[in-house]
Formats: C-alpha cells, sequence, structure tokens
C-alpha cells in the first residue's frame, strides 16, 4: 500500500500542491486526473523521487520513501514522450537498469526477453527507438520500466503522444497487462475518457488539491464537488438488457427498444448477455440506433 | 549536368586555386634546395624531411601534439560545463551567454594576447599587487611561461568547443536524465552512459575545431611562452622569415599538413561521425 501523507509542494512564490492525502492499495488502477496545471504531474514526479515535497511523507507498506532519491525507490516511470535512450537498442534500453543491479549477462538477457514478449515485441529487439512508431517506443517504455519489477509503475500522461485509433488499442493492452500482473499502476491524465476507462479509482486534481477521489462508476452518478461536476461532463444513467458484445463493444436495449452502443467497464468473464446493464451516456462519448 | 551540380562550381574552383594549388607549390619547394643565400634551389632532394624527423624538430612536433591536446583536452572539460549551463539557463541569462562566448571575436587575436602580456608584465596590475602585498616573485617567470601559453590557448579557442556542444545540449532531451535516475543510475554514470553518447557528434567536431589551429598556433607560445618555448608554429614562421630556409619551412609544413589530415580522416572514420 502507498499512502501520501499530506504532501505539499511550492516553488518560489506559488503553491503547486496543497495537503494532499491519499492511499493506494496493492493492484490499484489509480488516475490522477484533471486540467493541465493542476499538480497531478508534480504529484507524480514526487512519488517518482524527481522532485522533492515541501512538506508531507510518502510511506510504502508503512516505511517511509520520501527521503530515498529517485535511484533507491521501487518504483518505475513511463515518461510523457517516453524518454527512450536514443542510442541504444530496443534491448539495451530495456536492460539499462538491471545492469545497475548484480545480475549476469545470462539472467539479463532472459528478463530482456521475458518482458519483450510479454508486451508483444520480440521481434523489435535490435532496433533502434528512432525507428519504432509511438505504440511501439510506448511499449519498450513500459517493458523498461516493468522488467525492474517496480512496487508501483507510474506513467505520465501515457497515451498522450498516441494517435485516437492506437490510444484507444494501448488502453486495453495497458489495462490488460495491469490486471494480468496484478500491479499497482498510477496513471497522470488530463482525459477523462482515458480514467474512466482505465482505472479502479479516480482522483480529481484541481488547483494543487485533490477535490474528490473515487471510482469511475461515482463519480457520474454523484460527482461530489462543484469542479468535478464541471469536469466530467453532464451525464445520464441509462438502464437496459446487454443483448450482444463483441470484442469490449457492447449493444444495450433500452426500455424503449432503443439500442445504445459502448464500451464496457466489467471483465470480460463477467459479461453474460441478457444480464441488466448500466449505461451512463455523455454526449461526446457514446451513440444510440432507434430500435425498429 | 543538372543546376545543382553547377552549384557546386565555385566552392570547387575556390578549392583548386586558393588551397590545393597552394598546397602542390609546398610540396614542390619542401623538396627542393636551400640557396647559399636563402633562394630556392630545385635540385631534388628528401634531405629537409629527414631534418623534420630529426631529434631537434621531432621534439617540438612532439611538444606542439602534448600542447594541442591538453588544450583541447581542457577546453573539452570546461566546454561541457559551459555548454550545459548555457543551454539550460533561462532565456535572457542564456542570451547574455551567447553574447559573452562570442563578444571575444570582436577584438583582434593579437590585441587579445597583448593584454594578457600587459597584465601579467612587468608594469601591469599583477606584479604590482603582488609587490605591494609583499609576495616574492620571480617577474621573468611570471610574465613568460608555458601555463600563460596554455591559459591564452584555452581562452582564444574555447568558444569553437563550447559553440557546437550548445547546440547539441540545446537539443539534448533532459528527460533521459531523469528516465536514468528512476532506472537507478547515478550522476556519474549518467555523464558516460546518457548524455555524452547523445553529445558524440558535437564532442568530436568540437575537438577538431581547438586540435587544428591549436597544432599550428605560433603567436600565442610567441607572445607568452618566450623564447624558450619553441612551438611548431613558430618554427615554421621562423623559417619563412628568419631563417629564410623555405624548403625547411615547406616539408615542416607538409608534415603538420599531413598530421592533421590523417586525424580529421581517423574521427570521421568512426562509426556516426560526420562534418
Amino acid at each position: 500500500m502507498l499512502e501520501l501523507l499530506n504532501i505539499g509542494k511550492s516553488f518560489s512564490s506559488q503553491t503547486a500542491l496543497k495537503g494532499i492525502n491519499l492511499s493506494i492499495s496493492e493492484g490499484e488502477f489509480f488516475s490522477l486526473l484533471g486540467p493541465s496545471g493542476c499538480g497531478k504531474t508534480t504529484l507524480l514526479r514526487i512519488i517518482a523521487g524527481l522532485e522533492s515535497a515541501s512538506s508531507g511523507q510518502i510511506l510504502l507498506n508503512g516505511k517511509r520513501v520520501d527521503h530515498m532519491p529517485a535511484q533507491k525507490r521501487p518504483f518505475n516511470m513511463v515518461f510523457q514522450k517516453y524518454a527512450l535512450f536514443p542510442h541504444f537498442t530496443v534491448a539495451q534500453n530495456i536492460a539499462y537498469g538491471l545492469k545497475l543491479k548484480s545480475f549476469s549477462q545470462d539472467q539479463i538477457e532472459a528478463k530482456v526477453a521475458e518482458v519483450l514478449a510479454l508486451v508483444d515485441m520480440p521481434e523489435f529487439k535490435d532496433r533502434k527507438p528512432e525507428t519504432l512508431s509511438g505504440g511501439q517506443s510506448q511499449r519498450v517504455a513500459v517493458a523498461r520500466a516493468l522488467v525492474n519489477e517496480p512496487q508501483v509503475l507510474l506513467l505520465d500522461e501515457p497515451l498522450s503522444a498516441l494517435d485516437q485509433r492506437m490510444r484507444e488499442h494501448m488502453q486495453k493492452e495497458l489495462r490488460a497487462l495491469q490486471r494480468k500482473l496484478g500491479l499497482t499502476f498510477i496513471c497522470v491524465t488530463h482525459d477523462q475518457e482515458e480514467a474512466l476507462a482505465l482505472s479502479d479509482r479516480i482522483g480529481i486534481m484541481n488547483h494543487g488539491v485533490l477535490e474528490q477521489v473515487s471510482s469511475p462508476r461515482e463519480i457520474f452518478e454523484s460527482p461530489g464537488t462543484i469542479f468535478s461536476s464541471q469536469f466530467i461532463e453532464s451525464t445520464s444513467c441509462l438502464r437496459g438488457e446487454l443483448v450482444e458484445i463483441s470484442q469490449d463493444l457492447a449493444t444495450i436495449r433500452l426500455g424503449d427498444g432503443s439500442l445504445i452502443k459502448g464500451k464496457v467497464n466489467i471483465p470480460a468473464d463477467q459479461i453474460r448477455l441478457g444480464m441488466n446493464l448500466e449505461a451512463y451516456v455523455r454526449k461526446a462519448m457514446a451513440f444510440g440506433e432507434r430500435g425498429k | 549536368m543538372k543546376l545543382r551540380d553547377y552549384l557546386l562550381l565555385p566552392t570547387l574552383l575556390w578549392f583548386l586555386v586558393f588551397i590545393f594549388a597552394p598546397f602542390l607549390i609546398v610540396v614542390f619547394v619542401s623538396l627542393a634546395t636551400r640557396g647559399t643565400y636563402g633562394g630556392i634551389e630545385w635540385s631534388w632532394t628528401l634531405q629537409n624531411y629527414a631534418r623534420v624527423f630529426s631529434a631537434t624538430y621531432a621534439g617540438v612536433l612532439w611538444e606542439s601534439l602534448k600542447l594541442a591536446a591538453l588544450t583541447t583536452g581542457l577546453s573539452l572539460v570546461l566546454g561541457i560545463l559551459i555548454s550545459w549551463e548555457m543551454a539550460t539557463a533561462r532565456g535572457s541569462v542564456r542570451h547574455f551567454y551567447v553574447m559573452a562566448m562570442v563578444l571575444p571575436f570582436l577584438t583582434n587575436l593579437v590585441i587579445r594576447i597583448y593584454a594578457i602580456r600587459v597584465f601579467v608584465g612587468a608594469e601591469g596590475p599583477l606584479q604590482g599587487t603582488l609587490h605591494n602585498v609583499g609576495v616574492p616573485f620571480d617577474p621573468f617567470a611570471l610574465t613568460q611561461n608555458k601555463f600563460l601559453v596554455l591559459y591564452g590557448m584555452v581562452t582564444t579557442y574555447l568558444p569553437f568547443m563550447v559553440l557546437p556542444l550548445y547546440g547539441a545540449f540545446e537539443k539534448f532531451d533532459f528527460s533521459l536524465i531523469e528516465a536514468a535516475q528512476d532506472l537507478g543510475a547515478g550522476s556519474w554514470r549518467i555523464l558516460f552512459s546518457v548524455i555524452l553518447p547523445n553529445l558524440k557528434k558535437a564532442l568530436w567536431a568540437g575537438s577538431l575545431l581547438v586540435f587544428i589551429p591549436s597544432l599550428g598556433e605560433f603567436l600565442i607560445p610567441d607572445l607568452l611562452g618566450g623564447a624558450k618555448s619553441m612551438l611548431y608554429g613558430n618554427l615554421i614562421t621562423e623559417q619563412f622569415l628568419k631563417s629564410r630556409d623555405w624548403p625547411f619551412g615547406s616539408a615542416l609544413s607538409v608534415v603538420m599538413m599531413v598530421t592533421l589530415i590523417w586525424v580529421v580522416f581517423a574521427v570521421q572514420k568512426r562509426k556516426g561521425v560526420s562534418g
């Protein structure tokens, strides 16, 4: 469990973060959501150790880690623009962190191969980062962080550099990867859709304050503060029956016979046809078809 | 031939007339003999080259190579630090740094070197202060020494190192440093495994820009080093201006140019380095 106690940060003249209290349990996918300049990236960098907090404590499983430099913390980060070392190959990039620990060459090679298989990129081992697409670079960046077996994976706007189609694809992959590894992910994003699709819980931030922490569903149903209700645009809840599912796109029949298609935030093994579903509809997100 | 093939022509002509042809002349002269009264006699010999590699003169070449290498090394270390600071400074401070780096070029080299000479000279502020404070010193050793030569060389050629490095640092992605920290690398390791490899081209370019003129430099050792410090550049000027031994001076020049061309090609042959 990762606990943040009263974390504050002030730059020379202004306050960037005010008294952040948060605890994130193991295996949770937690998103920090907010407009740019709200302090969410600063908070992530403080957790990573790349910046120091002006006040407060960070505890991992009850032990303080805030006095440790970034090098020593059992966290790894996926940077916004990936920050892959351009002079190294994909394999060398991934091996960088391992070489600093006491692993033999064989162990390093085995671990690199394993993590490359995990992100489905084994054939890109000897490529240079400049030859990779955005989505491929993103996978390498995730692999480079994961190979060090961090207790928490930190992601700074991980999908913002990708185009819309790739972003949706990588959202699914990230979520699947997180479930498979059972690892704690903390993800910073300004994209509500992304936060809602990925997270177990979302912390909404504004002007350096953590305004609300709740599950995606709670945020939709009862936006806690004025700010969050503005940030999460007006939403309606519609109840209906699941009539069709293909991949992650579900078709729901409403009481009047209208069909709505949309993504579902339920693990695949729990989805049954005919089950009752609640569809949260926002103007920009879902579209419906008129029934006959 | 297309138009773009002709565009290279002026440069090519310039190169042929003003660089290649004079070099050929120098090569021819280096194979001639010195006349009794300092003229050139066209009787072919390799005698001049034998003299270049004789113990006396080979020592001068070795000293010059050492000084040029030392100048390059010092400029490299200082250049990395200075250009790093320049590239990470705030906007207005950065402009000031760039101006401060380029400003010395507005003053003639001779005047700049003379200023150093005056500063440490008999009537200069350094000796005056030392005298007033009562520190004993040797006025002759203070006015002209090897350290002053090195100081003059580094201050003169440092901008040639800093400017390419500054350009490279400006393009450098500093989040790579954070990524390396996050992966557990310490400061020295980050410097050698992440920062320097990404500046490789600029480091080689800057080193060549400093090393090449350093090797042929004659003015700075002449003014700041005194009679005892004979360097290769001085040796060449002396042959032409004082000893009137043009063939030997030409042989010295040919050896220096071949050395430099060899260095440039050796650097270019290294993977990933061009220009």
